[in-house]
């Protein structure tokens, strides 16, 4: 282990023969497969990460903090009951490796946040959301009929909601893992959560969110829903998500919510002093944008299009202030990159942005 | 008396609950009208021990706006999530549980 990043040497048993300057050697000049499999067998320090990148980037200024202790990616939930208040973060409720006893939202926030950091650390090699073995916290049952959940920089928070609308929201695994994203994004990008970049920042925790619950499910990106709350709303409600990423302003129209605001192109980008410039609202296009590439590219999305957006999030060329024009060209240029410029991969990504009307 | 209560952000931007919610106690039945005016005197009373904008490192939380108008003085209440007063986030609740009925 290195700088805090734990290596699995048996990831494959041929590379871990080989030397590690032949490795680097590979992951230079390699084809993708052979890239891929020498930068997965490499140890995942700064080295690494140069080697990731056509041209090298300059490291974030988080990573030239002295390098933390060691960490060996392991879980470490602790779940907590705000029992209708809304102090944080409550009384524990369930602590990693301990039983149920019997809370649905307790029970449901535990799994959510295992499944979660499954995912990165499966997928990506990520120890958690600061790579660094980050503890997961949440509490659940704040607030008394609270329709809505949120992360406060160290912690999800979830209501039950109010029953007549809303159903608890730890019942949606996408909405557990859109929380925690933010958590990642934060600790990458650090996009300003305003206006477009407020928007990439949502779509980003969208996008993760539903590739959580895609991977939960072993689906191809085909068989996806991309809808995001699909199971919040009550049958009084007229709608099937709070947001659909396939086709963003469909997700419902009902009488009291409303209709669902989201644009799909650029032609329609709302422009508004609410939601924070409409992070909420216009998040529908980088959305879009990412549903089309996944469908595009085939396969898991987590697969390909997951891992350019994930790198991309990672890139320090992207700025805590970009907007969507600048987020799209670093997912193509991360697409070339990482697979071939003239791929299929990054064709489909620029398609993607130029289906929306960003590029 | 009348409340008005706006609320901003959260997970998701719901045009229909982005209108100003108005209570007018004069519309309520009488038990519920007591409740409102408790309610709105408690949060009064530790409005300015609430905090007001969330932090930059929070993200789907909600802003609250209370437009109180006890017998023509008017008073404005700011709060974000989380709420810290329980006097402010009981008042939230009551005016939403109430428009909601």
């Amino acid at each position: 282990m290195r700088n805090g990043r734990y290596r699995d040497s048996h990831r494959h048993s041929l590379l871990c023969i080989l030397p590690p300057h032949m490795l680097e050697e590979i992951a230079k000049h390699g084809t993708p497969a052979q890239r891929a499999a020498a930068l997965a067998a490499l140890p995942a320090d700064e080295a690494t990460r140069d080697l990731r990148s056509a041209e090298k980037p300059a490291p974030r200024a988080a990573r030239l903090v002295a390098p933390k202790p060691p960490a060996i990616p392991k879980k470490r939930r602790t779940i907590y009951d705000a029992a209708g208040a809304q102090q944080l973060p409550g009384k524990v409720a369930r602590r990693e490796g301990s039983k149920s006893l019997g809370d649905v939202a307790v029970d449901e926030a535990y799994a959510g946040l295992g499944a979660t950091f499954d995912f990165y650390l499966a997928n990506f090699r990520r120890n958690s959301i600061d790579d660094a073995g980050f503890p997961l916290k949440a509490t659940v049952h704040y607030g008394v009929g609270y329709d809505n959940a949120f992360w406060n920089g160290k912690q999800m928070v979830f209501g039950d909601g109010d029953g007549k609308l809303f159903n608890r929201f730890t019942s949606s695994l996408d909405v557990i893992g859109h929380e925690l994203a933010h958590g990642v994004t934060a600790h990458e990008a650090g996009l300003v959560y305003l206006e477009q970049p407020g928007a990439l920042n949502e779509s980003l925790s969208d996008v993760f969110g539903s590739l959580i619950k895609q991977y939960s499910l072993n689906q191809d990106a085909a068989q996806a829903d991309w809808l995001i709350g699909a199971s919040l709303f009550t049958p009084n409600v007229k709608g099937v998500a709070l947001r659909s990423m396939k086709a963003p302003g469909t997700a419902y129209d009902d009488p009291v919510l409303g209709r669902d605001p989201q644009p799909a192109h650029m032609k329609d980008f709302a422009v508004t002093t609410r939601d924070k410039g409409g992070v909420h609202i216009n998040s529908g296009i980088p959305n879009r944008a990412f549903h089309l590439a996944a469908i595009a590219i085939g396969g898991k999305a987590w697969a390909a299009a997951g891992r350019i957006w994930y790198e991309t999030l990672r890139d320090p060329k992207l700025k805590a202030d970009a907007n969507f024009v600048a987020f799209a060209k670093l997912t193509v240029a991360t697409a070339g990159r990482l697979y071939s410029a003239a791929g299929k991969e990054a064709a489909a990504v620029a398609d993607a942005w130029k289906q929306v009307g960003v590029l | 008396m009348r409340v008005e209560l706006t609320i901003d952000g959260g997970f998701a931007c719901f045009p229909g609950l982005a209108k100003p919610i108005t209570i007018d106690s004069t519309q309520l039945p009488a038990a519920d009208a007591a409740d409102l005016r408790r309610l709105c005197g408690a949060a009064l009373a530790v409005a300015s021990d609430e905090s007001t904008s969330p932090p930059a490192t929070l993200y789907d939380a909600r802003r609250y706006h209370l437009a109180i108008d006890i017998d023509g003085v008017k008073r404005d209440l700011d709060a974000a999530d989380p709420v810290s007063q329980p006097a402010v986030a009981d008042l939230i609740a009551f005016v939403t549980n109430v428009s909601r009925r």
